[in-house]
């Protein structure tokens, strides 16, 4: 049995109910509370520097979720929710057999649920975090922001602002004004999670956002050339042409 | 009651048309027998008018017989028997009626042979006497129609009271939830504070309960509702929640629906405050200008926040609610400026008698 130091993290935007889990804590030895976050934001920087063991996440919080400080995370720690009400969310908790503390919590569950997290720590098990994600939002429910993670730092892009997205390896790389923004996710995926009557899969590797399209030019037969108002030129396959056809 | 005879009007038209169609066959009777159109209108005219009054009966006929429970074999034979013993009766009639004013007034209104004039009496009525049938008949229907409509109407106008009732009682469940959290979390650190909360928490559901009952409240009900609402919001935001209120003391008396605002402050501290890492302040102002009640309540907003989806939906409640009770007399509107979200009610002042 390891009785290693666990660091502990608490992310909740409400100083009352972080209070409550750091008193939670104090009765677990092992449990060195190295950080407490009032935003996911500060919970994204405190995880990238910290590398703590484990998380008490609040899902509604502003700014960043706690959904989306997750999903930004490359190496996250071991979590365990905390939330007030959330339909969806504890649907795709129970699925994945994923332990969460609904407020208001008493110790007793408080302690199940922190020697759940501590039997997954030391096991080295780690989280169903994609799985859990994707089940957790509503399946209809189009993306309005990109997070993107640069270093320690958050960036949100509004969808509106990006002028097209290409994919590269196991990466996609979003552009606006002139700019490009990494993030590990493949196409097809985020394809499908955006707004398609504005966005549109004109090749393989390319996502266009139509308002940026100036002209389509022919170059060879079936093959087309899409020209952004910026000058940049995108190369557009058959399928992707006709789905622009059926757009404009 | 008989819908002819209930209404003198009706009555007169009704005499009226049977005056009209006694003119008519007088002048058809004339025609066909070459006799001067006086002679026989002299005939007609009453007869019909006598006439007039035995279709009446058509009525009771078709109520004691209505066309939904009972079969058409039975209609047509209680009709087709009906109709041979009325016209009968009315030949009858007629003729004692005619011999007695002759026999008065020493004048001659049969146009024709007694027993011809009779047979053609007897005759024409069976028609006639069908035609005052399906009358009743129809205005039974459609009054049955109209009756259904009505009633579909008022089904209607009560499930739009009933859903009005269960959207003013919309109180966020996150609210309950996160309440309870920091009075847990309270227990320790404060007891005090977190019985102030236990007791600011059970005031507020139990005044929204007994406000949520009522038509309307006084706006100070109202307010002192919010104050609740916003005590415990305090508590649970700390610092990040800071409310000014500019409330016109000659409003404090007027009726607004209950909980009317409490959708629209708790949006304005889920857009204004729980999203906002620094928090901000509710502004809520409440102002009278030419009978009319405006009040107003104003959250920061983020930078490059669009309008939730929630906050839409909760102001549409508010303008069905004011809608209900106002008509195009209340109504609802929302700016954006200066990183602020204004909400603005407005609706016609009035008070308790």
């Amino acid at each position: 049995m390891k009785t290693s130091v666990i660091k502990t993290i608490i992310v909740d935007d409400e100083e009352l109910a972080w209070s409550l889990v750091r008193e939670y804590c104090s009765s677990f030895p092992r449990i060195e509370i190295v950080a407490e976050c009032a935003n996911g934001f500060d919970a994204v920087k405190a995880v990238t520097e910290l590398k703590p063991d484990l998380m008490f996440l609040d899902i509604q919080m502003p700014k960043l979720s706690g959904f989306e400080v997750l999903e930004l995370l490359e190496e996250p720690p071991a979590v365990i929710f905390v939330t007030a009400f959330d339909q969806y969310a504890l649907k795709a908790f129970d699925v994945h057999a994923m332990d969460y503390l609904l407020k208001p919590f008493g110790k007793e569950r408080f302690a199940e649920a922190v020697e759940h997290a501590m039997n997954l720590i030391d096991r080295h098990q780690p989280m169903k975090t994609k799985e859990i994600l994707s089940d957790a939002k509503p399946s209809d429910q189009l993306l309005e922001r990109i997070l993107i993670k640069e270093g320690s730092k958050v960036l949100v892009i509004p969808v509106e602002k990006i002028d097209y997205i290409e994919a590269q390896d196991d990466y996609v790389s979003f552009h606006t004004d002139g700019k490009k923004h990494l993030k590990m996710q493949r196409l097809g995926d985020l394809e499908s999670s955006l707004d398609n009557r504005r966005f549109v899969r004109i090749h393989r590797s390319y996502i266009l956002n139509i308002e940026r399209l100036s002209k389509l030019e022919l170059y060879a037969k079936d093959s087309r050339t899409a020209i952004l108002k910026d000058g940049t030129q995108l190369p557009v396959s058959r399928s992707g042409y006709d789905k622009l056809k059926e757009l404009l | 009651m008989h819908p002819i005879l209930s209404d003198k009007k009706t009555l007169f038209v009704y005499l009226t048309v049977w005056c009209a169609i006694g003119v008519l066959l007088g002048f058809i009777v004339s025609f066909f027998n070459s006799l001067h159109p006086l002679y026989s209108i002299g005939f007609t005219v009453p007869m019909l008018l006598l006439y007039g009054e035995v279709n009446l009966s058509a009525w009771y006929l078709c109520r004691a017989f209505p066309l939904e429970r009972n079969s058409i074999w039975k209609i047509l034979f209680v009709a087709t028997a009906a109709v041979i013993i009325i016209s009968a009766v009315w030949t009858l009639l007629g003729w004692g009626v005619i011999t007695i004013i002759e026999q008065y007034f020493a004048v001659v209104l049969s146009p024709l042979p007694v027993s011809q004039s009779l047979l053609i009496v007897f005759i024409g009525g069976i028609p006639l006497y069908l035609i005052s049938l399906a009358v009743a008949y129809l205005i039974t229907a459609f009054a049955q129609s109209k009756e259904s409509e009505r009633s579909a109407y008022e089904a209607r106008l009560l499930a739009q009271q009933s859903e009005l009732k269960a959207l003013r009682m919309q109180i966020d469940p996150h609210f309950l939830f996160n309440s309870l959290n920091s009075i847990s979390a309270l227990t320790t650190t404060n007891a005090e504070l977190a019985r102030t909360m236990t007791t600011t928490l059970a005031d507020f559901f139990r005044k929204s309960l007994y406000y949520g009952a009522k038509e309307t409240i006084a706006l100070k009900e109202e307010i002192s509702l919010l104050n609740h609402y916003l005590d415990i919001e305090k508590i649970r935001f700390g610092k990040r929640l800071h409310v000014e209120q500019r409330i016109d003391p000659d409003t404090l008396a007027d009726q607004v629906p209950p909980l009317l605002l409490q959708p629209i402050v708790e949006n304005a501290i889920k857009h204004g405050i729980a999203d906002s890492v620094e928090g901000g302040t509710i502004v809520l102002v409440a102002q009278k200008k030419n009978d009319r009640l405006f009040i107003t309540v104003e959250n920061p907003m983020e930078e490059g926040a669009q309008e939730k989806k929630g906050a839409g939906m909760g102001i549409e409640i508010v303008r069905k609610r004011l809608q209900a009770v106002y008509g195009s007399n209340g109504d609802v509107k929302t700016t954006v400026a200066n990183a602020t979200f204004q909400v603005i009610i407005f609706l016609p002042s009035s008070m308790r008698k």
